[in-house]
């Protein structure tokens, strides 16, 4: 392909991409450096904003629950999908199908749809897992107490998540050659063996994209929190992303809200940074 | 052998396939109970033990369909989902097909780019605009959600369709070139009939993308242009537990072509996601 071809294909979606998706992100980081509330005109402050940002205790509360939500689910969820994914190979197809369907629907299902259902679950009074709870006699207000309304988050990111792992993790399995496996059977393999020195070293790929997948789904995690909780008790379960929104849109600070929104794009450089640098080292080695 | 074959097959019925159904009935046990409580009467709805035997009633159905704004939400829904999975299907196509020829870009390389434009926090975006639409009078409209939906999905679909170019041969595309044809007609009438498979998968991952997107609509879109998912958030928003049934019968409304899709796709689903993975 020539160079003019190649130019003409991508020309639609680089320009796309750079007018609508690139130009708003320079003007976001451009705004950081103001300060602008809304039909004002923005006034240059320096670095203020972040500034203020990092003192911030409800940046620093926001940021922790964040990471603690992203961190703590993301290895359930992964040994979860990699379990289930390895166990799908022991059913028939008709059942296998059924099965990832019923995993996947927390993960395909609208998110504002799922978290509405899920947070039915928990309602003081009327929903089911308190009830059952009560029975024994264990008695927890998931809306009012932080640590349960944050375990509760944390609950159902992993509920969302695993089903997308296992799907990915399945596939990955599918593409495992058929005569690794059997040489190594041959050879006296035990299931354990096979799994330690062949189906996990080729499944690293698979399980190094999800990753990156669920932290980044995980850092800007808004939907369910605004549906569930939004935010509270107080400030207990408000993620980066849902405190950016307030902000920028219920507290009208155009300018803290971009910077927050910068340091965010940051924050999620940070956090895929390793894997991205493991999948490169990786490739390399292929 | 044989002995061990007839332990594994009883590990498989006592252990791993009860294993199996528990963590579906995770899964889908919630939607289930969804379901259910928008086929029950306000008073069911709240019985705690939740009552299973009922008299079913579709009276939040018949509401529904006479609540001018679940019709014009729905609408919005189908006009945009639609409008973005055709854009961003054309556009990813081309996009994609000519990296997957012109290969002047590693593939990790352009890995990092999809991933750093994918992983962009919609509040990066939102506030120009916000601003934006406010100014040129775009603001709640069809028109200024489908952009900015086509803008942010367009990187993902760029990089599944250059992962399925790139399986197709360009002796394909050689032969009709030999025979004439430029290089846009040999991708019309050679490539595009072979990619069916990852036309679907893109179509597929858009159609979820637009359809269940939150955060834009809820601040770009106001009672003109909302999707269906502002209304079920609202919806949740509201305290009064009379309307449950209503709620949910409004979220099946929802979910429902979801489930459908992927039941029925399950398998472009996969491979979308798989071939990902692989390419590196």
């Amino acid at each position: 392909m020539t160079r003019k071809e190649f130019a003409a294909f991508i020309a639609p979606c680089v320009v796309l991409t750079a007018t609508l998706l690139v130009a708003p992100v320079i003007y976001t980081v451009y705004l950081s450096f103001h300060h602008l509330s809304f039909g004002g005109h923005p006034q240059f402050v320096g670095w203020t904003n972040y500034q203020v940002l990092l003192g911030d205790d409800q940046v620093r509360g926001a940021l922790i629950f964040t990471l603690a939500f992203v961190l703590l689910s993301l290895p359930v969820h992964t040994i979860l999908g990699l379990a289930l994914a390895l166990m799908l190979e022991r059913v028939g197809d008709r059942l296998r199908g059924l099965l990832i369907s019923a995993y996947a629907m927390p993960f395909i299902v609208t998110p504002v749809v799922g978290t509405l259902v899920f947070s039915w679950l928990f309602k003081d009074f009327w929903g089911i897992v308190p009830y059952l709870l009560d029975k024994v006699n264990v008695h927890i207000l998931w809306f009012a107490q932080p640590w349960a309304a944050q375990t509760m988050v944390i609950l159902w990111g992993i509920w969302w998540t695993f089903g997308f792992n296992v799907m990915v993790l399945y596939a990955g399995l599918q593409t495992l050659p058929d005569d690794h496996v059997r040489a190594a059977v041959v050879d006296g393999a035990s299931y354990w063996q096979r799994l330690r020195y062949i189906i996990l070293p080729h499944l690293m790929p698979f399980v190094l994209l999800i990753s990156l997948f669920n932290v980044i789904d995980g850092f800007r995690v808004f939907d369910s929190i605004w549906v569930m909780t939004k935010g509270g008790p107080g400030t207990a379960t408000e993620s980066i992303g849902y405190l950016t929104y307030r902000v920028s849109f219920v507290l009208r600070q155009l300018g803290k809200g971009s910077a927050l929104a910068v340091l965010s794009i940051v924050g999620t450089f940070l956090l895929i940074s390793p894997l991205l640098v493991a999948r490169f080292r990786g490739q390399e080695r292929d | 052998m044989k002995n061990l074959n007839a332990r594994a097959a009883l590990t498989d019925k006592v252990v791993i396939v009860p294993l199996l159904l528990l963590f579906a009935l995770i899964g889908s046990l919630p939607f289930i109970y969804l379901v259910a409580i928008s086929i029950k009467t306000p008073v069911d709805a709240f019985a705690m033990p939740p009552s299973l035997l009922f008299q079913p009633t579709f009276a939040s159905y018949l509401q529904l369909l006479h609540d001018g704004q679940f019709g014009q939400y729905l609408w919005n829904s189908v006009v945009v989902t639609g409008a973005v999975v055709l854009i961003s299907t054309i556009i990813g196509a081309l996009g994609g097909y000519g990296l997957a020829r012109y290969g002047g870009l590693s593939s990790f390389t352009l890995l990092t780019v999809v991933l750093v434009l994918y992983s962009l926090p919609r509040s990066a975006v939102l506030v120009p605009f916000y601003q934006l639409s406010q100014a040129s009078g775009m603001y709640d409209t069809r028109v200024l959600l489908i952009l900015v939906m086509v803008a942010v999905n367009q990187p993902f679909t760029v990089w599944i369709f250059e992962g399925f170019f790139r399986e197709i041969p360009r002796q394909l595309e050689q032969a009709a070139m030999i025979d004439g044809c430029n290089r846009l007609q040999a991708f019309i009438r050679v490539v595009l009939p072979v990619a069916g498979p990852g036309l679907a998968t893109t179509a597929i991952f858009s159609l979820l993308f637009a359809y269940n997107e939150f955060l834009l609509p809820v601040i770009l879109a106001g009672p003109e242009s909302s999707t269906m998912p502002v209304l079920v958030a609202d919806y949740a928003g509201s305290s009064d537990l009379r309307h449950w049934p209503l709620f949910a019968a409004a979220a099946v409304a929802v979910a429902l072509p979801l489930i459908i899709v992927m039941i029925t796709c399950q398998k472009f689903i996969v491979r979308g996601l798989v071939s990902g993975a692989v390419k590196g």
